[in-house]
């Protein structure tokens, strides 16, 4: 099988996947009435526009208003398809959201006042990564230094200081440390805003503007680098001491190399693949985790867009992020796959597992 | 007869030989013992919570008007060991005797009651409860303020209007004295009528006024000197019927701080709601963790044994939900179940058991190959003895660490639901705290024990099973190395 | 000493399918290794077979298929009247009380988490004999003295890591006979012990057989072991028997090239004996790409035309003594002091 049978394979499934949790996240959504009922008091709300609007219906008597509205009501339940089953309307949902129209939020607005609920995304999308994405590298470079550093002297005072402190900062959910942060920083020391994504007024300046976003995004990322540069530096202290072990390193040594270059270059390409896949998995992880995160940096993001569409109550955004946040997943994953394939040729040949 | 009794425990002993030998290498683990000892601590407190504060307790925490004798957003007491202030306890006034007299077709009630105030900063509020019945005409009420000096102040003067059908008329009145804004008229009055000076009611702070050592400046000062020594409230009541009277007067003055861990902002007591986090944070996280991986290890081992298409389809199943955004449907699932503890844990199982599945495959697959499975099955052992005896055996103990080290993600993942309020309606949870925390801008705030004291009971079970759980695997994983 | 036959074999076929590559699946297109192609061998009671050839020739396999380890593709299997190779479930758990196996590696086929009283007693549970935890002591017991490990009490709950290798092939042949079987598998069962020591579990073998009359297959590489243990023999190649019969018959008077040159190759313990050269070329064929005729003639040094075209049948050239060659009669003798050229062939299947 070759590399690319093997990626078409691949994309196959994963495509298959991330259309069954839609398939799910819609049918779960629709068995309990939700769509519908947001539908309907859509179409409510928007008759009652019409009507207000027109003032040629002031003349008509109360019954003869009522009965136009309800026509109008049936005419638009009609023409959304209300009047069949849910079960028949879901294949028409799904190419909807596939073929990204996830339609009107509720209430949520983007900044531009656009209610589509593929504009607001779109918008918050990008903050989202900005933040978590450059905290996640972040965190992986700090690591991986102090890593090196750790497995020069396994065991010794700096080793075993930073095991303890990675063992402590993965028991702290990260949305916790932001809030003691921000007690700190901001609230007694006063040095960080306490959260958003920009100050009020907004710098008209792009440079300005870049310039306070950053400073918005220090007390963020400082809380991601401080909850996980600690298990990245053990992690990659470990698969170092691992390949350590490996009779290459043995030869290298022998060679006379120096440690330096034992452990740059030869030590670092092994550990090299799991290192890339960790990173990988930990910026989907960070997505994940970011929705709480967001709420309390109150930082701009899909995150906080999620929980405010959660308060609100604004099914479209809800179910809309749903799946924004499952296709992110299966994206990452499938670069995983691109990249196992190519790290890995035992992988691309389909070799079985013999006897 | 001696010798059946002597081979017989020997042979059980066996049995517990690989036990023994597992439980010493795991006393030789430090951080697990730790970790086992803060367990073993944690268990003990959640057994304690139940029994010494009741279900109904829980109901209370739940109802806001319980707490309304509280402080809102006060630290905890031991704060004034820091603080270096002495800092104002509650204090619930009532108990006052009722002084009657009249003139004419005038009738007269007094009531005092007393408070020793001797505190550096004033209460966080004061609390007045007033109810009157009356026959006919209302009564007129004046309620005053004596501090200490003798300087007196009207708090509030007005006509007991009729609140309920009568006769007879009930009046009743809950006054916050230092919100009102008919007392901070008043306190505006006094200042001009003492000093002549003139004070915007909307800067004016009765705490000042009420407690505050006399000065022209007193009404909007920053700080103030408390005058401190015998304060008093007197209610005077003036009615036009015998029979009309004052039938209750108390009065709460809130202190700035309370109990072991402070209050909310709606004054409750945040020990009572942390302390019960813990057994709730236990049985989801234990019970969670273990329901996900026996899930996972069945999956696992089946895949694993019946290769082809049934290992095919778990294994592809496996895949499947490895790859769900755990948070995000988690998310949307809460908000439209509004799940109960009940209805949680296997919710949150569904998304953990797949890491297991796939080492537990692993494990198997290595594992089927082995000479004596094939010498097993030679010896007439049918596939499910070989699945329960052999290789089952062999994933045992990376379920325990597996199980272990489970437990904080759970916690982390429950509480996030929580935080945002879509967790057990009636339970409290760390996670629910600390999102009325953020919500009520706890963070701005300042009021700093709210977000640490619930997030360091989060820190510590999360940790304590991360000990147990890093021993454990320890234990398990070069055991395995070390196998040829 | 009966005259019928423990275990009869006719017609014994196994083939593996190695098909790989989803097109070819897809399309039907199946490839086969033909590991065992039919052969036909008895064993009488208390008597042993050795089965013997160079990896890959398919000795194993038939072990593991009479014991129905792997399905055989076609063929019978009798076993005291009964043909074994249809037998299911409850009956197919009966014929495995009565015919066991004994494996190569005695670490790998012990359960290192099992101590050697686990093992050995749990044939036992696995056949739903209930016994109290003294009998199944005393059975234990008296099994591992059986295989001399004596004082048992110093083995029976040590762990197979505690044991020597030849210890541990006692346990293991402890382990089949607990149940008293009439019929053992023997796969190589000395080829990963030390010399000196692989004496001593062919003897204890040999004891058994005598003791409790059992009947052994012996499937070995090794044909001085072969010819140390075995009443009959079969040479086995690329899945058939080339030549067959009383043992010590075979090792005066080879028949088959291959057999000469499988003898030739046991070293001799004498520093007079001169070791020739053999004329076999080349490496054991794959037992996938089935020439037609004569399966030895690509390596035979006395192949003729017709051994290319035909297959030589087994046919019995003298009593008890059976040959499959076209010209088995004219081969010379002589090279009995050849060394074999060739090296053994990559594992197929086995």
């Amino acid at each position: 099988m070759s590399f690319f049978s093997y990626l078409v394979k691949r994309t196959v499934v994963l495509a298959a996947t991330l259309i069954l949790v839609l398939l799910a996240t819609i049918m779960v959504a629709g068995g309990f009435g939700i769509v519908d009922r947001v539908a309907e008091s859509a179409i409510r709300q928007d008759v009652n526009m019409m009507m207000r609007n027109n003032p040629n219906l002031a003349r008509l008597t109360e019954a003869e208003r009522l009965q136009i509205m309800q026509t109008l009501i049936d005419e638009q339940r009609r023409a959304a398809g209300l009047d069949k089953p849910f079960i028949e309307r879901v294949p028409k949902y799904l190419l909807q959201a596939l073929s990204w129209d996830f339609g009107k939020a509720l209430y949520l607005r983007s900044s531009s006042g656009s209610s589509l609920v593929s504009d607001i995304i779109a918008e918050v999308l990008p903050r989202t990564v900005l933040l978590f994405t450059t905290g996640a590298l972040l965190s992986a470079l700090v690591g991986i230094a102090l890593g090196l550093l750790m497995a020069r002297k396994p065991l010794g005072l700096f080793d075993r200081v930073m095991t303890a402190f990675a063992v402590v900062s993965n028991s702290m959910p990260l949305w916790w440390v932001g809030m003691l942060l921000i007690l700190l920083l901001a609230f007694t020391l006063k040095v960080l805003p306490a959260g958003g994504f920009v100050s009020v007024p907004v710098p008209s300046d792009p440079v300005a503007y870049a310039f306070d976003v950053l400073h918005h995004m220090m007390l963020p990322l400082i809380a991601v680098v401080l909850v996980s540069f600690g298990g990245w530096a053990y992690t990659v202290r470990s698969l170092l001491l691992d390949t350590f072990q490996q009779d290459f390193i043995l030869v290298a040594r022998a060679k006379g190399l120096s440690e330096s270059d034992v452990m740059y270059r030869h030590a670092l390409r092994a550990t090299a693949p799991p290192i890339v896949t960790l990173l990988l998995l930990s910026i989907v992880g960070s997505m994940g985790g970011a929705i709480i995160s967001e709420v309390v940096f109150n930082w701009a993001g899909m995150g906080r867009l999620f929980a405010n569409a959660v308060s609100f109550q604004d099914v479209p955004v809800i179910i809309a992020e749903t799946y924004v946040f499952s296709f992110l997943y299966v994206a990452v994953f499938l670069v995983l796959e691109i990249l196992y394939g190519l790290l890995d040729p035992r992988v691309r040949t389909g070799a079985s597992v013999q006897g | 007869m001696i010798q059946v009794a002597k081979e017989k425990p020997r042979v059980q002993t066996q049995k517990n030989r690989e036990l023994a030998e597992f439980v010493s290498q795991f006393r030789q683990s430090r951080a697990g013992m730790v970790g086992l000892v803060l367990i073993i601590m944690f268990v003990l407190l959640s057994v304690f919570v139940v029994f010494a504060y009741p279900y109904q307790d829980v109901v209370k925490w739940n109802d806001v008007r319980e707490w309304t004798n509280n402080p809102p957003t006060a630290p905890p007491f031991w704060v004034k060991m820091f603080s270096g202030k002495s800092l104002p306890e509650t204090q619930v006034l009532n108990g006052s005797v009722a002084r009657r007299y009249g003139i004419e077709n005038i009738y007269f009630e007094d009531r005092v009651l007393d408070m020793s105030f001797t505190y550096d900063v004033p209460p966080a509020e004061v609390l007045v409860s007033i109810d009157v019945s009356f026959q006919g005409s209302s009564p007129l009420i004046e309620l005053s303020w004596i501090k200490p000096s003798g300087t007196t102040i009207t708090i509030l003067r007005k006509a007991a209007d009729r609140s309920t059908e009568g006769p007879p008329y009930a009046f009743s009145e809950r006054l916050y004295v230092f919100i009102d804004q008919d007392v901070k008229s008043n306190m505006a009055g006094y200042m001009m009528s003492t000093y002549g000076a003139f004070v915007p009611v909307s800067s004016i702070s009765v705490a000042n006024v009420l407690f505050g050592e006399e000065s022209p400046r007193v009404a909007n000062a920053s700080s103030i000197d408390i005058e401190k020594g015998i304060y008093q409230l007197k209610l005077h009541l003036q009615a036009y019927d015998p029979s009309d009277k004052i039938t209750g007067f108390s009065a709460v003055v809130k202190g700035t701080v309370w109990g072991w861990m402070g209050t909310d902002v709606w004054g409750r007591d945040l020990l009572i709601g942390i302390l019960w986090g813990t057994p709730v944070a236990l049985l989801i996280g234990a019970l969670t963790s273990v329901l996900s991986v026996g899930i996972g290890m069945t999956i696992g081992v089946v895949s694993g044994f019946y290769e082809g298409t049934i290992g095919e389809i778990l294994d592809r199943t496996t895949d499947f939900f490895y790859m769900l955004p755990v948070l995000p449907l988690l998310i949307f699932v809460s908000f439209i179940l509004r799940p109960s503890i009940w209805v949680m844990i296997p919710l949150l199982s569904v998304f953990g058991w797949p890491g297991i599945a796939k080492t537990a495959r692993i494990i198997t697959l290595q594992v089927k190959q082995e000479a004596y499975i094939e010498a097993a099955r030679a010896l007439g052992a049918s596939n499910l003895w070989i699945l329960v005896r052999h290789i089952a055996p062999q994933t045992l103990p990376f379920s325990f660490a597996n199980i272990a080290l489970l437990v904080p993600g759970y916690i982390f993942t429950e509480a996030s639901i929580s935080f945002l309020g879509l967790g057990d309606p009636v339970l409290p949870t760390w996670g629910k705290i600390l999102g009325d925390a953020q919500a009520s801008g706890a963070t701005i705030g300042g009021y700093w024990w709210w977000v640490l004291m619930p997030g360091m009971m989060i820190f510590l079970v999360a940790i304590s099973f991360a000990l147990v759980g890093n021993a454990l695997d320890r234990i398990v994983s070069p055991r395995l190395r070390r196998r040829a | 000493m009966s005259s019928q036959p423990v275990l009869r074999v006719e017609g014994l076929v196994k083939w593996f399918d190695v098909t790989h590559g989803l097109m070819d699946m897809v399309l039907g297109k199946h490839i086969f290794s033909r590991a065992v192609d039919g052969i036909d061998f008895e064993i009488e009671t208390g008597h042993v077979f050795s089965l013997v050839g160079e990896s890959g020739c398919g000795k194993t396999t038939t072990g593991r298929t009479i014991l129905r380890l792997t399905e055989p593709t076609r063929g019978k299997i009798w076993f005291s009247g009964f043909d074994v190779a249809s037998l299911k479930d409850g009956k197919l758990k009966e014929y495995r009380k009565q015919a066991q196996m004994v494996f190569q590696d005695p670490y790998q086929s012990l359960n290192p988490r099992q101590t050697v009283f686990a093992g050995i007693a749990e044939p036992f549970a696995i056949h739903g004999l209930r016994l109290s935890s003294e009998q199944e002591y005393d059975s234990v017991s008296k099994a591992l003295e059986e295989v001399q490990l004596r004082p048992p009490e110093e083995f029976i709950f040590r762990y197979p890591h505690e044991l020597s290798g030849g210890q541990r092939q006692r346990v293991a042949i402890a382990r089949a006979l607990v149940l008293n079987p009439k019929f053992i598998v023997a796969d190589e069962p000395v080829s990963m012990l030390d010399m000196s020591v692989r004496a001593g579990i062919l003897n204890l073998l040999a004891s058994f057989m005598k003791k409790h009359n059992i009947s052994i297959l012996f499937v070995t590489h090794d044909l001085a072991v072969a010819r140390y243990i075995s009443d009959n023999m079969g040479v086995m190649y690329l899945g058939k028997i080339v030549e067959q019969g009383i043992s010590e018959r075979i090792f005066q008077r080879p028949l088959h090239p291959y057999t000469q040159a499988l003898i030739a190759a046991v070293p001799v313990p004498d520093p007079r004996h001169k070791i020739g050269a053999i004329p076999i070329a080349g490496e054991i064929s794959s037992s996938i790409n089935i020439h037609p005729g004569c399966r030895f003639h690509p390596r035979c040094p006395y192949a003729k035309p017709l051994c290319k075209d035909q297959e030589p049948p087994l046919r019995e050239l003298e009593r008890d003594h059976l040959v499959a060659c076209h010209f088995a009669e004219t081969i010379e003798q002589a090279p009995c002091d050849n060394m074999l050229r060739s090296v053994s062939g990559r594992e197929s299947s086995e």
